[in-house]
């Protein structure tokens, strides 16, 4: 189990296991961060969503912001892994890209697809 | 050689028998290869293979990008393998397919523990799915199951579905737990229920389920130190969505129909250090024969199948040598492998994967005991035992040279000192 003791403004890690725990433990009280990954709608694709991610890890209280943003966009198919889907969520400057690539239906396939939507 | 599965595990062993040398056939029935892994959306995945925290999408697509030259049929389903290893299989495409082979590695994963195996009372509403059922809706049919949602069982699957659905703007009401500590990781803990806010009930299960077409409700008690639901105590929450995360169990229709040993701990079937099953030729690995914490793992499980898997097919028969059966005791569920093949451990040591049959939070040691003269030949201590989480025991070449006296061995956690 890791331990934080805070003093004089210091932090103190104990219980670590590695360096990664240590800065693990300093992130998580002094700025909280997590990647952010959700699904974005697909438009004419083999999947009506495709997955996606934030590069790095953002703030936790921009999480609610940067999830309000992403709900309002769209991708065209074919979609390919890593294919940037916005450049930067609640205003942190970090890109969300796809996890998964998306194939594009054949237009054929996709009248069908309408059709069958009424 | 076959591959049946294309999950991680299925994956790794087609790309290690591949580099072996050998030719390989991979088969899963679904339209997209990487097992469950593509609807796993969440971080967390290949920081032991890669040092970097991938999705589980990102992970299976490393994989799938440089699998090389193997055969792939996705939409295929295998039905039957005869002995001989004849694997029958069925697809839209391709009409029914008898495939010979060598070798044969079984890589079906799990499958998740549903509401007629726990037996809830109540009525028979539409709402209540596992919790890997919600993770397909959501990530890969992008379709939201419910509303107000309750997770009975605080596996991982329930955690990061807590989450994501709150996220995606439900009202997550609790997850309630029947023990008495929770049985997923607690990095999900912390990430998915503290950040969110979402109440976790330990000791307590949903005894009944109420509402007539849909869920309208579920009827939530506390549970004495027996797991005894107290009925006095029982109070109502209302839901129309309950999710099931209850557990995991090997797939193993095909496993059976083989005729491969079951270890009763694991549900999956008994292998050496080889990731061999008891019939020759069948090799195994990943959620099918056990079920893992980490899609890395898994990886690693499956490499090993498919290297010795190759050689199978390519020398015809597995080379001889003492196995020394581990069996599980005192505070141990589970070991895997359940059997060591000697002269392989000698050379490269042993990689043991055990489940703790006990909470103890403190300091206890992990030891193989010789079970006929009750001597420890190895040990390893351990911070805490917690079932939740896998117990890794690597054991070198120099330490397994004491093995070799014993005939067969026990695995025990000694608590305290
Ligand atoms: C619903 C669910 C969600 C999970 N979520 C997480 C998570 O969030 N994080 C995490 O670390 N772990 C998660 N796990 C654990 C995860 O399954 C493992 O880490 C890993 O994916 C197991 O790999 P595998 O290759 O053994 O099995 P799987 O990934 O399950 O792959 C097995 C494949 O075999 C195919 N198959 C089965 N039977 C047949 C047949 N007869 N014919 C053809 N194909 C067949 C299946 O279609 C599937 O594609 C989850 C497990 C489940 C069941």
């Amino acid at each position: 189990m890791l331990k934080v003791r805070t003093a004089a403004g210091r932090l103190a890690v104990e219980g670590n296991a590695c360096r990664r725990g240590l800065s693990y433990a300093q992130e998580e009280v002094l700025n909280p961060r997590r990647v952010l990954t959700t699904t974005v709608p697909v438009v004419g694709g083999k999947r009506p969503v495709v997955p996606v991610r934030s590069v790095a890890p953002i703030p936790k209280e921009s999480i609610p912001q940067a999830l309000s943003e992403l709900r309002q966009l769209f991708v065209r198919a074919p979609v390919k892994v890593h294919q940037v889907i916005a450049q930067s969520v609640a205003g942190t400057g970090i890109a969300v890209v796809a996890t998964w690539p998306v194939l594009a239906i054949e237009a054929e396939e996709e009248v069908q697809r309408e059709k069958e939507a009424g | 050689m076959v591959v049946i599965g294309g999950g991680p595990a299925g994956l790794a062993a087609a790309h290690a028998a591949t580099e072996a040398g050998a030719r390989v056939t991979l088969l899963d029935r679904h339209p997209e290869l990487g097992g469950v892994l593509p609807q796993c959306i969440h971080p967390g995945f290949g920081l032991k293979l890669y040092k970097e925290e991938l999705t589980g999408p990102e992970y299976a697509w490393r994989w799938i990008a440089q699998l090389g030259e193997v055969q792939v049929f996705v939409e295929t389903m295998v039905f039957a393998i005869e002995p001989g290893l004849r694997v029958w299989a069925s697809s839209a495409e391709q009409g029914v397919l008898a495939i010979d082979c060598r070798a044969l590695v079984l890589a079906m994963g799990c499958r998740e523990r549903t509401r007629g195996m726990l037996g809830i009372a109540g009525t028979r509403p539409a709402g209540i799915m596992t919790a890997g059922t919600a993770q397909r809706l959501v990530n890969i049919y992008g379709l939201m199951p419910g509303k107000r949602v309750a997770i009975l069982g605080s596996g991982d699957i329930g955690m990061i579905m807590a989450r994501r659905l709150a996220w995606e703007g439900a009202q997550v009401v609790g997850v309630f737990e029947i023990m008495p500590y929770l049985c997923g990781l607690r990095r999900n803990y912390v990430q998915c229920l503290l950040d969110c806010g979402i109440p976790l009930h330990l000791s307590h299960t949903v005894i009944r389920v109420n509402g007539a077409k849909r869920l309208s409700s579920i009827t939530v008690a506390p549970v004495d130190e027996r797991l005894r639901p107290q009925a006095a105590r029982a109070f109502e929450v209302e839901a129309d969505t309950l999710l099931l995360s209850v557990g995991l169990i090997p797939e193993n229709e095909l496993t059976l129909a083989i005729g491969a040993e079951l270890d009763p701990a694991t549900r999956g079937p008994v292998v050496t250090s080889r990731m061999e099953t008891s019939v020759p030729g069948v090799f195994a690995a990943g959620n099918v024969v056990h079920v893992h914490d980490l899609a890395d793992d898994v990886s690693i499980a499956g490499q090993t199948a498919g290297q010795w898997a190759a050689a199978y097919a390519c020398g015809g028969s597995s080379p001889g040598g003492k196995r020394l059966r581990i069996r599980p005791d005192a505070n141990v569920r589970a070991v895997v492998p359940q059997l060591l093949v000697l002269p392989d451990v000698l050379e490269q040591g042993a990689s043991l994967l055990l489940r703790a049959g006990c909470h103890h939070e403190g300091p206890c040691s992990l030891e193989l005991v010789d079970a006929e003269k009750e001597q420890v030949l190895a040990s390893k201590e351990l911070p805490y035992a917690r079932p939740a989480e896998m117990i890794h025991w690597w054991i070198p070449p120099r330490a397994a040279r004491h093995l070799d006296r014993a005939s067969q061995l026990l695995a025990r956690i000694r608590v305290g000192r």
